[in-house]
Parts: structure tokens; sequence; C-alpha cells
């Protein structure tokens, strides 16, 4: 890949006139030049904004990048995502967001932002952007983590239907406050592919589309506040064969800091930023706050009512 | 006895440098579930062998696997539509094979051949050799109607529906693979042979039955592996037929689809005389007659033969 070079360095200024849409995501100001209506409105109509979005040119390819990948360059400072057929778009110094979707791809706006964007902002921002579903229940929320397919959406419609409220669906924020472990609510919404949705009994509610060769449609469900909650428990989702019965187990040490680690969003890019172990460490504080859980169950639509029973009694037993 | 197993090979028979991907391309039920278990076997040894670990090591390198994606990419698959899927599954075969420190064979099912308007996934310089496995199209038929829990008169037209395609979303939930365009078994299998690849070995399911333990040696030495031949003894053993079926008995198999009563089924050749109607048998017959005799599963009378094994 040739290198380009950077484009003039976007205008970093507090609070331009062109940044007329401002947002709240996990307690920060989002200043924005396009309207992005799936994020709440900021407290404040003015003021210095914490992260600016704009749409403007993106080059292919970062001068000396550190780390390469499939889809990502990162150096000391930037981080540069390229999606082929969708757009590009640049992170700097974690603050400045540009995105520069292809033509008639006004979809790439959402995408970016949904995922690697606001976990990269997160990140940057001293947070850990956990891959997990967030579920409020009365004594706090918890949060089911894993990767791409193992299951949190469906998990997180079943326990809404369990009648507890929705955290997140995909991406939970969360940063250490006091002796415990807080998770900002964002993105209130649970995307499943069509034929989950019928599985779930879910195929009747309203839904939007989000793209039309995926059949994958996104729900309103019931949600939470939107301030943070704290969280009582993370669980790593471990669906087996049929035979697997459900089953809870304490993680400690290593495996339970592993399970923060390893469900890190983007988490990748925080080594070429010199940022590692500032990482590693603010998990380390995660992991003594809050206990993390392996849950064992076998991954069939069939055996969701099993599971929500099963979660019911050890969050009883744990008060 | 003739030095090779293999039904054809092209390029030399040991890679120049045994560093970066190999694909163990097949259409299902060919054989790439037994390969991966042998490969499996070597890496972690045999006493250590599980049939639900096929996942670590070299192994986890499933070209379709959402989690493979997630990591080379950085992007949770199932936010972006699938026509950006498409052309950045193809860099991360190329990123795997620029940074392999060793060889790495990666699972594929995908045809050679996108489907249309889509980029490809395949290109030669990604790879460093190609192992194509091909099964008796008669056998597949009855091991995909036990895989996909559908009858194999239903099996048998999936073999020959140019819009065959595997994953999206499985029974239970989100599939851990990402949607695999397959077409026909024999556009699939004239893809795979017809490709441009310019290290390519195709091995018949039936031939590896017959001869284990000299396939797999062959296969392995083709994809830049050094194992012994006793080290590849010792695998094909502690991964025989018997003992792959009796580890799903006692602890599951977590690769086995929903509904399905057992993966490791039947695991030999000839097992259509039983399973498939005449009628079934006439249809793929009809499509893939001349391919089947060229890789010798038809006699001159069109009369399907056996082939090697049991």
């Amino acid at each position: 890949m040739t290198p380009s070079p950077a484009p003039a360095l976007p205008q970093a200024a507090g609070h331009p006139k062109d940044m007329a849409h401002r947002y709240q995501v996990f307690g920060k100001v989002l200043a924005s030049a396009v309207p992005l209506p799936d994020l709440p409105p900021a407290a404040t109509a003015d003021g210095p904004a914490d992260f600016r979005l704009r749409l403007g040119p993106v080059p292919e390819a970062l001068e000396a990048p550190l780390h390469v990948d499939a889809a990502r360059q990162v150096d000391a400072g930037q981080f540069l995502l390229g999606v082929p057929g969708l757009g590009r778009m640049l992170v700097r110094r974690g603050a400045d967001v540009t995105l520069d979707p292809e033509p008639g791809r006004s979809d790439a706006l959402y995408t970016f932002l949904r995922g690697s964007c606001l976990a990269h902002l997160s990140l940057m921002a001293g947070q850990v952007p956990l891959h997990a579903s967030g579920l409020a229940t009365p004594g706090g929320a918890v949060l089911f983590a894993g990767h791409s397919g193992a299951g949190k959406s469906s998990l997180a419609a079943a326990l809404v239907d369990a009648g507890l409220g929705l955290v997140a669906d995909d991406i939970c924020h969360l940063r250490p406050a006091g002796d415990g472990v807080e998770v900002w609510p964002l993105l209130r919404e649970v995307r499943l592919w069509r034929d989950s949705a019928r599985a779930l009994g879910w195929d009747g509610r309203p839904a939007t589309k989000l793209f039309d060769a995926l059949d994958k449609y996104r729900f309103d469900g019931p949600l939470s506040g939107d301030d943070p909650l704290p969280v009582r428990a993370i669980y790593r989702l471990d669906g087996g064969p049929e035979e697997t019965g459900v089953a809870i187990e304490r993680l400690e040490g290593l495996p339970a800091l592993r399970v923060l680690l390893d469900n890190t969003y983007g988490a990748r890019v925080m080594v070429p930023m010199g940022r590692e172990t500032g990482q590693v460490r603010l998990c380390v504080g995660l992991a003594t706050r809050v206990p993390d859980y392996q849950l064992r169950y076998p991954k069939r639509f069939n055996a969701l009512p099993a599971l929500v029973d099963a979660l019911r009694r050890h969050w009883g037993r744990d008060g | 006895m003739a030095d090779t197993v293999a039904w054809h090979r092209r390029g030399p028979g040991v890679p120049d440098r045994p560093q970066g991907l190999v694909w163990l391309a097949s259409y299902p039920k060919s054989g790439n579930t037994w390969f991966r278990a042998v490969l499996a076997a070597l890496v972690r040894g045999p006493a250590a062998f599980d049939i639900n670990a096929l996942d670590h090591g070299h192994s986890e390198l499933i070209s379709a696997s959402r989690l493979l994606f997630q990591r080379w990419t950085g992007l949770d698959p199932a936010d972006l539509p699938l026509e950006a899927v498409y052309p950045l599954r193809a860099r991360v075969h190329a990123q795997v094979n620029a940074t392999a420190g060793a060889v790495r064979v990666m699972k594929v099912h995908d045809s050679w051949e996108p489907p249309a308007g889509r980029p490809r996934l395949f290109q030669d310089a990604a790879a460093i050799g190609t192992l194509y496995l091909v099964r008796n199209p008669l056998d597949v038929a009855v091991s995909l109607a036990a895989h996909l829990g559908i009858s194999p008169s239903e099996a048998a037209a999936r073999l020959c529906d140019p819009a065959m395609a595997l994953g999206r979303s499985a029974p239970d939930g989100l599939s851990p693979m990402l949607p695999q365009h397959l077409g026909t078994w024999g556009s699939h299998v004239l893809g795979w042979l017809e490709a441009p690849l310019s290290r390519l070995l195709v091995l018949r399911y039936e031939d590896i039955l017959a001869q284990p333990r000299r396939a797999f040696a062959e296969a392995l030495r083709f994809a830049g592996f050094t194992f012994t031949d006793a080290e590849v003894a010792a695998a094909v053993e502690a991964t025989r037929f018997s003992r792959l079926r009796r580890m799903e008995e006692e602890r599951g198999f977590t690769e086995r689809p929903a509904g399905m009563a057992r993966f490791f089924r039947q695991g030999g050749s000839g097992g259509w005389r039983e399973a498939l109607a005449p009628a079934d048998v006439r249809r793929i017959l009809d499509h893939h007659g001349d391919l089947m005799r060229r890789l010798g599963y038809l006699d001159d009378r069109a009369a399907s033969v056996d082939t090697g094994g049991t």
C-alpha cells in the first residue's frame, strides 16, 4: 500500500461553529458536524467538547504506521480504519474523528460510529469498551462478554423478555468508580438476524432494517436510564454443544483478567499508541472490583429459558 | 506402489519457504474436519487430542470464522454489510500469509469463484499452497443430509443448487461462521481444480481412507510441515474414526449443528447405496456425471463404482 500524505490537520478548536450537534457519550460531550440521532443529546448547548466528529477526506494510509492489519493502521497518535466499499475513518489523539464514507454509503456513518469509533474514543478516554451485552437488574448491571456470534444479543433479548432493562447490546463502556465499576448505557438496541428474531418470538416487534443483505434488524427495547449503573457481575459467554449443562463458575486471577483483556473492543491499537500498560492496569483494577464468571450453557435457542432461570437463581443467591 | 496418494498435484511437493498460509479447501462433508483433527493431534500431541479443541493452535484458522475476522480487522462482522465483509476477508488472508512465521492451515468451504457481484476471497499470492479434498458426491449427499437435518433427497438437490450457501444464521443463533457461498458440488470442485493456483494438491477422501498415513504424510509435507512418519502415524491412530465417534458420544462435539444426532456418523465410503433413492442418484449423475468419471467415481458404463476404503 503506498502511503499518501496526511490531510491538513482538522481544526481541533474547542467548539467550532460548524459543530452544531452535541451529544452525550459516556459522560462526555461529542460535538458533531452531522446529526447522530442514535445518541442522546448533551446536557449543555455550548462549551468545549471532549470529542469532535466531522466528514472530510481521509487518506488511504498513514505515512509510518506502527501496526497494520486487514482494516486498521495505527501510529502513536492516529487510528485509521478502512472498510472497502463503505468508507474510511481517522481518529487523531483520541478526540478528533473524520469520517469519509464512500459515495452513496450514508449507512457508513452509523456503522463506524456504533462500533469502532465510540470504542476507540472510550479507550482513549481511559475506559474499557467491553464487547458485551448489558442488562439492568435491581442489584446492578450484569454484563455478558463474548466475541461476534457468541450469543450476546440472543441472551439480551431473552433477558429483556424476562423483564430486565437493556443497558447495551454490543459494547459496554466501563470505568472504575470507588470500590466498584460503572457502566454507561448507550445505543440501547437489540440487533437480531431475522431467523433469530423469529426463534425468539421478536419478529412482530417494531424494527429498523440495518442492511439489505444481512436481514438484520434493530429493536428498541425497554431501556435503563442514561446515568451510569454499578456493575454487579461480568459473565464470559461459553456456549457449548447440546450435552452442556448450565454452569456458572467464578473466575479468579488471570482468567478473570482475561475476560476483560480479551473482550476489550479494538484494544490492539493501544500497543502502538504506547498505552498498553495503562490499559492492562485499568483492566486489573476492574477485575479486582467486580466478580467475573464463566457461563457455560448449551448454545441453543430452546435452552435460553433454562439459562435465564439459572441466572436468576444466581442473582438471588448473591443478593 | 506409486509414490503419491494424491489425485493431482501442481507445483513442487514441498513449499520454497514453510512460512505462510495453506488453504485446506473442500465442499462440506469431504474430510476437512478429519484433516483438522489429525493436525490438532500433531500440534497438541496425540495424548492431549480433544475433538472439542480443534479451534486451538493451527485450526483456529477457519477462513469464514467471525472470530478470525474480528482479530484481524478489529471489527465485528455483524456490524458490516456483506459486501464489505468479502474484501476484508481477502485482506485477512493476505495479512495472515504475509505475517505467518510458520505454516498456517486455514479451513475453507467457500467456492473459489465468489458469487456474482462480489470481490474475490482468494488469490494465488495470498497462500503458499492449497490442499483440496474431494469425495464421491453420492456419499457427500448422505452425509450432508445428516449434517443439515434434511432428507437425502433434499441433500441431493442441494448438491445441484447453484445458490447453495452455508452460514448466515444457524438454528442456535448467529452462526460462528460468516455466510459462505458454495454453488453446486461440481462447480465447487472444478472451481478449485482449475483455479490459477501455483501449488495445489488434490486428495480424494476415498484415497485417504484407504491409506491414511501415507495420504496425510504427503499432504502435510506439501503444506510445509516436517512431522516424522511416526508422528503422523500416531496422530492418525489418535483420530481414528471410532475414537472420534466415541469422544463425541462421551463429551459431545461443539461443531455439531443443532438437531444433528451425531457428527461422526459413518466415515466410510459407499454408504449411499443404502441411503440414496435411485432418483437421487440419477439427479447427481445427471448434474455431475462427467466430473465424477474424471475423478474415478464412475466407470465407463456410467455406473457408480466404489473406490478405495472399506
